[in-house]
């Protein structure tokens, strides 16, 4: 760069400086916008997501494996229910019941049990006034409570609240028969049938659990085991291998698998799983150039996709 | 949690950062990072031109730039540390813990360019006439200087939205070259550039005579370079949001507008394209017609650009919510692998600085207050800006729905509802301790007053 | 009092820690170098300038000082910096809970800062038009010099708040950390220092043959000036012999190690040598300039200085330190093993729920139920319209229009795509199950 001297007019070893100017401009726009335009229609490394921390994992009891030192937890036997603590209920009862409607059911059944709590204003049917018995539909003994609370009402927004556990929710069905006078007592007949349906005084167990590190390991190693059994897709259709290949978002994979393999609708037909993979793209794993597939690829993709998630095709009208 | 707790409960402590950090972008954009290369170019240029007028105007603009940068620009830029510090040390301490060397060179160049600037502008009267090369030297070594603190800065910045490869391989160079560096490094010298050209345009009106011949060309030039950079800076944001974490796009309504107006996003973004619309339409006019100009042509585009700069800050801090440290740790401080621990334990026993350690019955609505302090003060106010009573009201209309119950079950799953929120991290009786807290606010009037705040009661 | 024990931060620290020592003593020495020209020169200046009332020549000096600080003062910032991310790095836990603690006042700092160095500017560009005004122009530079003399005051709490956690609790405010026994004899310490380096610096700066000479001062000459600013440079040295021992005596005893002792025995004997020949050259005894000399004998002091402060700063942290290492290591392996207990999205009642499902209950449960009606309608009615076209149904979530007026508006989902189509397919499976 000529800082040296001022321009000399009679110079004409350069180009006159407005076209250099020019030149050099142009050459920092087209640089910025190739590169730019490169950024933009390249795949992107996302980081690793935390795992997530919600409630705790219930695994049925025949699901649970037989090795306790990793951590598993075998569910143990709650106490069981003496059908007296149906029939009628104690200050203890009384106390923890009232803490569990103020936690779980005020929202809708209001503070007083009066069905005006602010989430169920909208409700239709709306949540019950449990202070006036005559609108009750499913019954006012304590049985007929605990059955409710334990299996929800069908048709309307009560749901199970079964995540209680049974000593839980009869105190909560006390609590609830306390709010008003004049329900029905339970008889010697309904207090069995409670019972048979509940397993109230024999005891109920709790769900065993399993840390998540243990669950994903054996997943983990259930899934090597179901792909080495099964076809090897990328040796039975290595057209179809090389096309996912080029579609697929190296950078995706994890995400584009868990769709492939969880969500069932793009196994419908290839015209479905196009609009499924384009309409998603590049968010859903699949790189943006897989909008320019022809119809033969489409079907190809879609064949090998099948085998590889190991679906069978769709029968037509079945979904 | 180890911290003592320090809460500015009107402002809120997020707007402590957000001033001084926007300040600062605010001054180093245009007046320095983009302000010393168009010095110095057109320095260059007036020499050969032969022009003295034009050298002793951007002597002046220069002037002022040396006053604001020096002082406000150097201060804020300490006082960004200063106020993190204060206010989420575990954050502003975990990135000088990763990036201690990048800051470190990054100073050494600090160093070079407050030496260089000082030169630049003493000597500028000095070095005329025959020393002038020498002179224009010293400006192309401080634009080149002023750049590089950006292009070492930006790393970190981009680092805290997206850690890329550092999650894994936890050295300096990993969590530096993010996704995110590219494009907001490009993004941020396009912007300073075409800032710097509306900032020297509205400085020259207090500098050139009405009517004059070095208005007019002053106007021409300074549209023209403004618009020059605009171009490629519209195509590096879509790139910028483009690395955007996909994750985080959808905070983007909320960053953008608040939760106010949240729903209005679309309007939004057309009122911001509108600014940059009008931006550029007062910079082609300025351009094309610099004699038939008035005062929205030499003012409005820099104050375009600080509004849009303004909101791009406020949106890329909101995105990464509710991280601090992208996928790290969340912006109360609490990291992401703290999070199980502190499920079990509850977050009072692993303080320091609160009054109580657990939740009992007689200490629930007080163990709630040191709840809402550590877990949620770092963004909320009890009842100032961005206030937990407001954000309430706005769920629960009326006393007999704002009850501890209702607000329990909310914050057990308040991540859910809220892409932009933390999960609680607190045994479930901290939770409801925090709820019943909250519902005592139904009146927006704290218990206890806001001078008994939680640093040192527990003697 | 029992001390607070912190955790430290899990992450490493980025360099051995004596390489970071290393730095931490080299950039604050630079930095204070800096600091003391700037903020002595400020008070130099403005005697100068209240001398200059008197006589024109001390006003013109007064003048050359004020332009020396705009210099000075960026440069004492920006090195400012590397002791504070050092320092930082180094004595995080103890840093940053003296500096919360005290967090008002410590961010007070920046905008009292800002306010010197405009005060500052103000003062020197307005030397002409001021000229006539010399009560208003006097009046910036005390008040510039007045703001420069808090910000020393503020650091040096924070230095000496953190050394001693067993004090933290007891501190409520930023006063009870400023009347901890030490720290206004360091300040005072400090601040004679200051004049000190500022009158060796000005003894030099005006010393300089060719530059007096283009002053042009009509009644002083160089001798003169000179031996002024040695006789502030030896009066400020000499007050130490008296600041200095104050300072030892308020240290409390357990920061004290025999290296300490033996580094300020050294410092007494050089201060006396330096005062000696401060004195030879106020008395203008003639000889050899001793400027250099001085100087040097000062440096070693400085740096000596700066070596003892930081023996007093470890002697006073290193049991705390461990402690704090302690904690932290147990700290870390309780973290680590509750991952063993962390949770797993799951369904309730013994089912693991789908992920379409468990999105759902999410997102949407709150609003939508199967056949029944919520805040929204049911889902069997809604979903009706989207049979086999789940695409539809996150379409119309992501912005919804308003089909019934008799239900509220639907409020636009800010769900990733992705989780939606999860969702929607979850949906347009369930209803058509059923």
């Amino acid at each position: 760069m000529d800082i040296d001297r001022p321009t000399d007019p009679t110079d004409t070893r350069w180009l006159p400086s407005r076209w250099k100017a020019l030149l050099i401009g142009a050459a920092i726009q087209l640089i910025l916008a190739a590169w730019g335009g490169w950024y933009l229609f390249t795949p992107q490394p996302q980081p690793a997501k935390p795992r997530q921390l919600v409630n705790e994992v219930l695994i049925p009891e025949d699901m649970v494996y037989p090795d306790t030192d990793q951590g598993i937890k075998i569910g143990k036997k709650l106490p069981s229910i003496d059908l007296k603590e149906v029939a009628a209920a104690s200050p203890a009862q009384l106390k923890a019941g009232a803490d569990i409607f103020a936690q779980n059911c005020v929202s809708c059944h209001g503070l007083n049990g009066k069905g005006d709590g602010p989430a169920g204003i909208t409700l239709n049917p709306g949540p019950r006034d449990l202070t006036a018995l005559n609108t009750w539909k499913n019954g006012t003994r304590t049985s007929d409570i605990f059955r409710t609370i334990s299996l929800g009402s069908p048709g309307t927004r009560m749901s199970a609240f079964d995540f209680l556990s049974p000593g839980e929710r009869l105190a909560l069905a006390h609590f609830v028969e306390s709010l008003a006078p004049g329900h029905a007592r339970d008889t010697a007949e309904s207090l069995q049938s409670l019972d048979r349906q509940f397993n109230l005084s024999q005891g109920v167990t709790e769900p065993s659990t399993i840390p998540v590190s243990t669950a994903m390991d054996k997943l983990v190693a259930e899934a090597a085991a179901a792909a080495r059994a099964a076809p090897n897709p990328d040796a039975v259709d290595p057209a179809g291998a090389q096309l996912f290949r080029e579609v697929a978002d190296s950078m995706r994979v994890s995400s584009l698998d868990y769709w492939l393999s969880h969500d069932s609708s793009w196994m419908k037909d290839p015209a479905r799983l196009r609009i499924l993979a384009v309409g998603g793209s590049p968010t859903n794993g699949f790189l943006p150039r897989v909008g320019m597939l022809d119809e033969k690829s489409w079907g190809a993709l879609h064949r090998y996709l099948l085998v590889r998630y190991q679906k069978k095709p769709e029968q037509k009208g079945q979904q | 949690m180890d911290f003592p707790i320090f809460h500015a409960d009107f402002f809120g402590n997020r707007l402590l950062i957000a001033i001084i950090g926007i300040l600062h972008i605010l001054i180093n954009h245009p007046f320095a990072v983009g302000m010393m290369p168009l010095i110095t170019v057109l320095e260059w240029w007036a020499y050969r031109r032969n022009r003295a007028d034009w050298d002793e105007l951007l002597r002046k603009i220069l002037g002022v730039c040396f006053i604001v940068t020096t002082t406000v620009g150097a201060l804020t830029g300490v006082g960004i540390w200063f106020s993190t510090a204060v206010v989420n040390p575990y954050a502003i301490g975990s990135l000088l813990r990763v990036f201690y060397w990048a800051w470190f060179t990054e100073w050494v160049i600090f160093c070079s360019e407050v030496v260089l600037i000082l030169f630049y502008f003493l000597t500028w009267k000095r070095m005329g006439g025959e020393r002038k090369p020498a002179h224009i030297r010293i400006g192309i070594a401080l634009s080149i200087m002023s750049w590089l603190t950006m292009v070492i800065v930006t790393g970190i910045l981009g680092f805290m939205m997206n850690p890329g490869g550092w999650a894994q391989e936890q050295s300096l160079l990993s969590g530096f070259l993010n996704p995110l560096y590219h494009p907001q490094l490009l993004l941020r010298t396009t912007l300073a550039l075409g800032a710097a050209g509306s900032l020297a345009l509205a400085l020259a009106l207090p500098f050139t005579e009405k009517g004059s011949k070095l208005r007019s060309e002053a106007t021409r030039i300074f549209c023209g370079w403004t618009l020059f950079w605009v171009v490629p800076m519209i195509i590096w944001s879509a790139v910028y949001y483009r690395a955007i974490p996909v994750e985080m796009l959808v905070n983007l309504p909320v960053a953008f507008g608040t939760q106010a107006w949240a729903g209005y996003y679309g309007l939004l973004l057309k009122v911001a394209a509108g600014i940059t619309a009008l931006l550029i339409g007062l910079c082609l006019w300025g351009l094309w017609q610099p004699k038939r100009t008035n005062a929205a042509v030499w003012i409005l585009p820099i104050i375009c650009f600080a509004i849009l700069m303004g909101q791009f800050e406020r949106t890329r801090q909101f995105i990464r919510k509710p991280y601090v440290i992208g996928f790290y740790m969340f912006s109360n401080g609490i990291r992401v692998s703290d999070v199980p621990y502190i499920l079990k334990t509850g977050v009072l026993a692993n303080s320091l600085w609160t009054r109580h350690t657990t939740v009992t019955p007689e200490n629930k609505v007080e163990a709630g207050r040191d709840v809402f302090m550590i877990a949620c003060s770092r963004c909320h106010t009890l009842n100032g800006m961005n206030s937990v009573s407001s954000n309430l009201a706005r769920l629960y209309p009326g006393q007999a729905w704002w009850n501890a119950g209702a607000i329990d079950t909310y914050i057990k799953n308040i991540h859910g509802a809220r892409p932009h929120m933390p999960p609680f991290a607190g045994t479930a009786a901290e939770r409801s301790a925090l709820a019943a807290y909250l519902a005592t606010l139904y009146d927006r009037r704290d218990l206890t007053s806001t001078a008994d705040l939680p640093t040192n009661n527990r003697k | 009092m029992e001390p607070v024990v912190p955790k430290d931060l899990l992450l490493p620290l980025p360099a051995p820690s004596w390489l970071l020592t290393v730095l931490l003593l080299l950039s604050f020495a630079l930095h204070i170098l800096f600091v003391n020209l700037m903020l002595g020169g400020s008070l130099l200046a403005l005697i100068a300038e209240i001398r200059g009332l008197k006589n024109r020549d001390w006003d013109k000096i007064s003048h050359e000082i004020a332009k020396t600080i705009t210099v000075n003062k960026s440069i004492a910032v920006v090195l400012g910096v590397a002791p504070l991310l050092t320092i930082s790095v180094l004595y995080t836990v103890w840093f940053y809970t003296a500096t919360t603690l005290t967090g008002h006042t410590w961010l007070a700092v920046v905008p009292l800062v800002i306010l010197a160095f405009l005060l500052s500017y103000a003062h020197k560009y307005s030397w002409e038009k001021l000229a006539h005004s010399k009560g208003l122009h006097i009046t910036l530079a005390a008040a510039a010099s007045a703001v420069f003399l808090i910000i020393p005051l503020i650091f040096l709490t924070e230095i000496n708040l953190m050394l001693y956690p067993e004090q933290w609790r007891a501190i409520a405010s930023f006063w009870d950390a400023l009347f901890l026994s030490n720290v206004l004899p360091r300040y005072f310490h400090f601040i004679a220092a200051t004049v000190a380096l500022a009158g060796l610096f000005c003894a030099w700066y005006f010393g300089r043959a060719k530059y007096f000479a283009g002053l042009q001062l009509e009644t002083l000459t160089r001798a003169e000036v000179v031996r002024s600013f040695y006789a502030v440079a030896l009066a400020a040295t000499s007050a130490q012999l008296f600041f200095g021992p104050l300072l030892f005596l308020t240290l409390p005893a357990h920061v004290i190690s025999a290296s300490v002792i033996l580094i300020l025995v050294v410092i007494l004997l050089l201060a006396g040598i330096a005062i000696r020949w401060l004195w030879l050259e106020v008395a203008g005894t003639g000889g050899e300039p001793r400027l250099a000399r001085i100087g040097g004998i000062l440096t070693v002091v400085v740096v000596l200085m700066i070596w003892a402060r930081h023996d007093i700063r470890e002697t006073a942290i290193a049991p705390h330190r461990a402690l704090v290492a302690a904690k932290t290591a147990d700290y870390t392996a309780k973290m680590m093993q509750a991952h063993n207990y962390l949770v797993m999205p799951g369904g309730l009642g013994g089912t693991v729920l789908s992920p379409g499902a468990q999105a759902f209950s999410r997102r949407c449960a709150s609003c939508h139920a199967m056949d029944s009606r919520l805040i929204g309608p049911p889902l069997k009615e809604a979903a009706a319209l989207y049979r086999g076209n789940p695409e539809g149904i996150v379409t119309w979530a992501l912005q919804p229009g308003r089909r019934r007026p008799d239900y509220p508006p639907m409020p636009p989902q800010q769900v990733p795509r992705d989780e939606l189509l999860q969702i929607a397919n979850y949906i347009v499976d369930t209803v058509t199950k059923q």
